[in-house]
């Protein structure tokens, strides 16, 4: 009986034990961040888009100007959301999910008297980061470090321009247009370095974020236009108002006019790079 | 001298040898890389003229892609943590367009032309490396910023058919530029003994070219040497971010002796790169 037991005592402990030991494998991560951006590029010239600041003609010349802008739409906010194992003591595999949120870049030209013309853009991404996560803590304290290297994956992306227009073009008066380029799924890399601060059952974390990523978006739809107030999108045809990029076309479908399939346009990229500081909490789970 | 003075002296060389033990070591190693983070570079795309059509064809581009050269200098912070400085020199392949072109009207195909563009680039990458295991077969992680000078090149091989049968060679040279980028490892090294260690890694490599100026340093017509026909206009380019007094929305035209003056660009350089190497500790 006495054995009987004993063997069951030590059955328990060893369950729990193992229980114990599988316990606290998972754990979910929350954070925040801002990124600077990094292989940022001019967007400016070629076939439709012009993106730079100048203004030329001004009454003595002196005030004129040509100015570049340098664009990454991984510049702004992000938040970032994921589920976390320990597969040992020193490596994790981790599924993230963010969203981007860029800033927004603005362009002015201007022709005065004549014409002046306004852009923004914004980008923003929807994306997936599974991951390799080492982890090593520093001795005798709460304090552990981890690096982090895995792939972007771009679920839903897109880039948000509008343009405004006074002045004798398009049309005479004040011109509104919005466009919105998207399709394509990017894939890119990852990589963070950061510290963990351990605390019972939760950890805050502050890390350092690298992202190397371009997005080439599929189509470009135009999405509203208006002129001195009123709603002018009827009146453009297919043509005028879809774009698709493609890797080749022909004249007629590059030209511009009426008709009523997409203009096809050469497809380009646009840099999603960035690095940045992120602050969260980890959770414990199960 | 005192007793407790050598005892000191013999305790701090002891204490100092035990402190450069294995702190310090040299890498050196190579490899190829292509490009990532393509773009459709300014207007180099492939143009042919079939019939009295025009089919234009995407050909989007990294200079990024050649072989990769590196010394690397590092030293163990702590058992798991290094920084190192490593100086790298990238030789980057060529890659070629085609370019039809259009004489007279009614346009008619008057000839061709074949573009090479190629670069190279010399990197300072100080970083910082995190090896999480200290078993022999360990691997590590590194990042750290990327500073780079960055030379390209632009050659343009052109047919004439019509009206006459013409040749041409020019060579564009753009320099002076900075790329700043950031630069990512995921490796494994392996320690052969005490003294040396094999490592290989796969590098992610993100930048931008941004050239400061362009020289024509060749240009040819029916093999004849041209290049001092030309003015300092058509030759010498400069590239900046703010031109005041433009005379065009890109750029500024001033006379036939100065370069021409135009917005700055940016030449795509982003790699992905399998690196091996050999490691000596001190």
């Amino acid at each position: 009986m006495i054995k009987g037991t004993k063997c069951k005592s030590l059955c328990v402990a060893i369950l729990l034990v193992s229980v114990s030991l599988n316990a606290q494998k998972f754990y979910s991560r929350f954070s925040l961040g801002y990124s600077r951006p990094i292989a940022s590029q001019s967007i400016d010239g070629l076939d439709y888009y012009y993106f730079s600041n100048y203004l030329l003609g001004s009454e003595n010349r002196d005030d004129d100007f040509a100015e570049g802008i340098n664009v990454s739409f991984g510049e702004g906010l992000h938040g970032n959301m994921g589920l976390g194992w320990y597969w040992t003591e020193s490596l994790s595999l981790e599924l993230n999910f963010s969203y981007s949120y860029s800033r927004k870049f603005k362009s002015e030209q201007i022709i005065p008297g004549d014409q002046e013309i306004r852009f923004d853009l914004r980008g923003k991404m929807f994306s997936m980061n599974p991951a390799v996560v080492f982890n090593s803590q520093i001795a005798e304290s709460n304090f552990s470090y981890y690096s982090r290297m895995g792939l972007i994956v771009g679920i839903s992306t897109s880039i948000v321009q509008n343009e405004n227009y006074v002045g004798y073009f398009p049309v005479k008066g004040e011109s509104n247009v919005s466009f919105e380029s998207k399709g394509s799924i990017p894939i890119g890399f990852n990589g963070a370095l950061g510290i963990k601060w351990k605390l019972p059952k939760l950890a805050l974390f502050a890390e350092l974020d690298f992202r190397a990523l371009s997005y080439s978006p599929k189509n470009r739809s135009m999405t509203s236009a208006e002129n001195n107030g009123e709603s002018v999108i009827e009146a453009f045809s297919t043509r005028q108002k879809e774009i698709e990029f493609v890797e080749v076309h022909d004249r007629a479908s590059f030209a511009l006019g009426t008709g009523d399939t997409p203009r096809k346009v050469l497809e380009r990229s646009y840099s999603f790079s960035s690095i940045g500081l992120n602050i969260g909490v980890q959770y414990d789970l199960f | 001298m005192s007793h407790s003075r050598k005892f000191t002296l013999l305790f701090l060389a002891l204490l100092g040898s035990q402190v450069f033990a294995q702190k310090f070591y040299f890498s050196l190693g190579m490899g190829p890389g292509i490009g990532i983070e393509k773009d459709l570079h300014q207007e180099f795309y492939d143009f042919e003229i079939v019939g009295d059509d025009e089919i234009r064809t995407s050909k989007p581009m990294s200079f990024g892609k050649g072989y990769n050269a590196h010394l690397r200098f590092g030293y163990r912070l702590k058992s798991k943590i290094d920084l190192a400085l490593e100086a790298s020199f990238f030789k980057g392949g060529k890659t070629t367009f085609t370019k039809d072109y259009w004489i007279d009207w009614p346009p008619v195909r008057g000839g061709n032309s074949s573009i090479d563009l190629y670069g190279n680039s010399f990197s300072l990458n100080p970083s910082i490396t995190f090896r999480p295991f200290t078993s022999k077969f360990a691997p590590y992680f590194r990042i750290g910023p990327n500073i780079s000078f960055v030379t390209t090149w632009e050659e343009f091989n052109s047919m004439d058919f019509q009206p006459n049968s013409n040749s041409s060679f020019l060579k564009r040279k753009n320099y002076g530029g900075l790329g700043i980028g950031f630069i990512a490892d995921l490796g494994v090294a392996y320690q052969l003994n005490e003294s040396w260690g094999l490592y290989s890694e796969i590098r992610i490599n993100s930048f931008k070219n941004r050239p400061g100026q362009s020289t024509i340093i060749e240009f040819t017509q029916n093999g004849k040497d041209e290049l001092s026909s030309l003015t300092t206009d058509e030759k010498e380019e400069i590239y900046s971010n703010y031109i005041s007094r433009p005379s065009r929305a890109d750029g500024r035209y001033r006379s036939p002796d100065d370069p021409m003056e135009f917005l700055k660009f940016d030449q795509p350089f982003s790699s992905i790169q399998l690196l091996i190497g050999i490691s000596y500790y001190l």
